[in-house]
């Protein structure tokens, strides 16, 4: 995995990309991130709301609705438009990055070396 | 079970300002006790660790958006509270009644803010704890008085910090939680333990400020450094006092020793921190 830009960490990259298809509330995020990323990002809820502040101060996310289910609060999660942006744009940038390796490794590999 | 879990799991949010615990917390709480196991009493560690780190570093955010002044009005402020506080805790353990209520008056302006009243409050407690060195002001006989300059500072220093906060173009002072009025009520508990009591108000307060320290650092927020250092001026002072007039205890110097060095590290860490919030902005 190529890391994130300075702008985007991996665990916020994660958590965006877990609110791309719908709304999701706060252990919703947390299963989804970890899905995605095959079990490397484990959110913790600390880790999580900070993110989740961060990025509403950014404008990347905003809460959506509140419910409550067997007496506990859910507030749910959305990506915004410039949420979206941001993440097809982070996602274009972690591609290319990792152009610049599988390329030159797939030729290294074909390319026979001198003794 | 999940009652007890939950019950600890707030306990851990008590690094998070008011506001945000107010707005958030019982979501936060619903995502930790979905995240449990259904067997689970404590807390994992790595939850709560997050959680208090999670608080620290949005209090750091918090305080890089607040004004210089602000920082040093806050700051000031509860500085001058803990020395009201520690002032009337030792006055509720012997102290004539007029005295206390004197310095109660005091301590309760400064908790809630009260500007004027507290510096009014502050000064007239410095000029009787002065009584002696001050004869010719005919004050009144009910008001202890103290012949020794370092215990006078530590009735007039908070009136000197009073006096600069009272300053025009200062911001306003904040009410305080009433919780702090706990500390008086402990300190004046203190007798209660008997011999070593010193060594435990002693290794209270180092503690307290190595705490202290942590959080500051923790939080990118200079405001309880500044306080710390508020509150060790008085200690200072007396320090100073002992060691012009004769050898003091290699116990008691060891002690002002550590008090002075934790006051130039809280100075330098305030400082510091200020600069760091400075670069990021």
């Amino acid at each position: 995995m190529v890391r994130a830009s300075s702008s985007i960490s991996e665990p916020s990259y994660f958590i965006l990309a877990a609110l791309l298809d719908s709304p999701l509330h706060g252990y919703g995020i947390i299963k989804k991130a970890a899905k995605l990323s095959d079990g490397r990002v484990r959110l913790a809820a600390g880790t999580l709301y900070g993110a989740l502040d961060r990025l509403a101060e950014q404008g990347l996310v905003l809460a959506d609705h509140q419910e409550v289910v067997e007496g506990r609060t859910r507030r749910y999660y959305r990506l915004t438009g410039h949420g979206v942006h941001a993440l097809q744009g982070e996602a274009a940038r972690m591609e290319q990055a990792a152009r610049v390796v599988t390329r030159r490794s797939q030729s290294a590999a074909t390319t026979p070396r001198l003794a | 079970m999940s009652g007890r879990l939950r019950h600890r799991y707030q306990r851990l949010l008590v690094t998070y300002p008011n506001g945000y615990r107010a707005a958030h917390g019982d979501e936060i709480l619903s995502t930790l006790l979905e995240a449990a196991r259904p067997t689970q009493r404590f807390p994992s560690w790595r939850e709560a660790t997050s959680l208090l780190l999670g608080g620290l570093r949005l209090r750091a955010r918090q305080a890089a958006k607040e004004s210089p002044s602000r920082l040093w009005t806050d700051g000031l402020h509860l500085g001058v509270l803990l020395v009201v506080l520690v002032n009337l805790g030792g006055a509720m353990e012997m102290g004539p009644a007029p005295w206390i209520a004197l310095l109660a008056i005091g301590a309760l302006a400064v908790l809630r803010g009260w500007g004027r009243t507290a510096l009014a409050a502050t000064a007239i407690a410095a000029l009787a704890a002065a009584r002696p060195l001050l004869p010719h002001l005919g004050l009144p006989w009910w008001l202890p008085g103290y012949g020794d300059w370092s215990a006078v500072g530590r009735y007039l220093w908070p009136a000197v910090v009073l006096a600069v906060l009272a300053w025009p173009g200062v911001g306003r002072l904040r009410p305080r939680s009433w919780w702090w009025l706990l500390l008086p009520a402990v300190q004046a508990a203190l007798p209660l333990v008997e011999r070593p009591r010193s060594l435990v108000k002693a290794g209270v307060e180092v503690g307290l400020l190595l705490a202290v320290l942590v959080v500051a650092v923790g939080a990118l927020d200079p405001r309880p450094a500044i306080s710390a250092a508020v509150y060790l001026v008085p200690g200072l002072l007396y320090a100073a006092e002992s060691i012009a007039e004769g050898a003091p205890s290699t116990l008691a110097l060891c002690y002002w020793i550590v008090l002075a060095v934790l006051t130039a590290t809280l100075a330098a860490a305030a400082w510091r921190i200020r600069r760091q919030q400075l670069t990021h902005h």
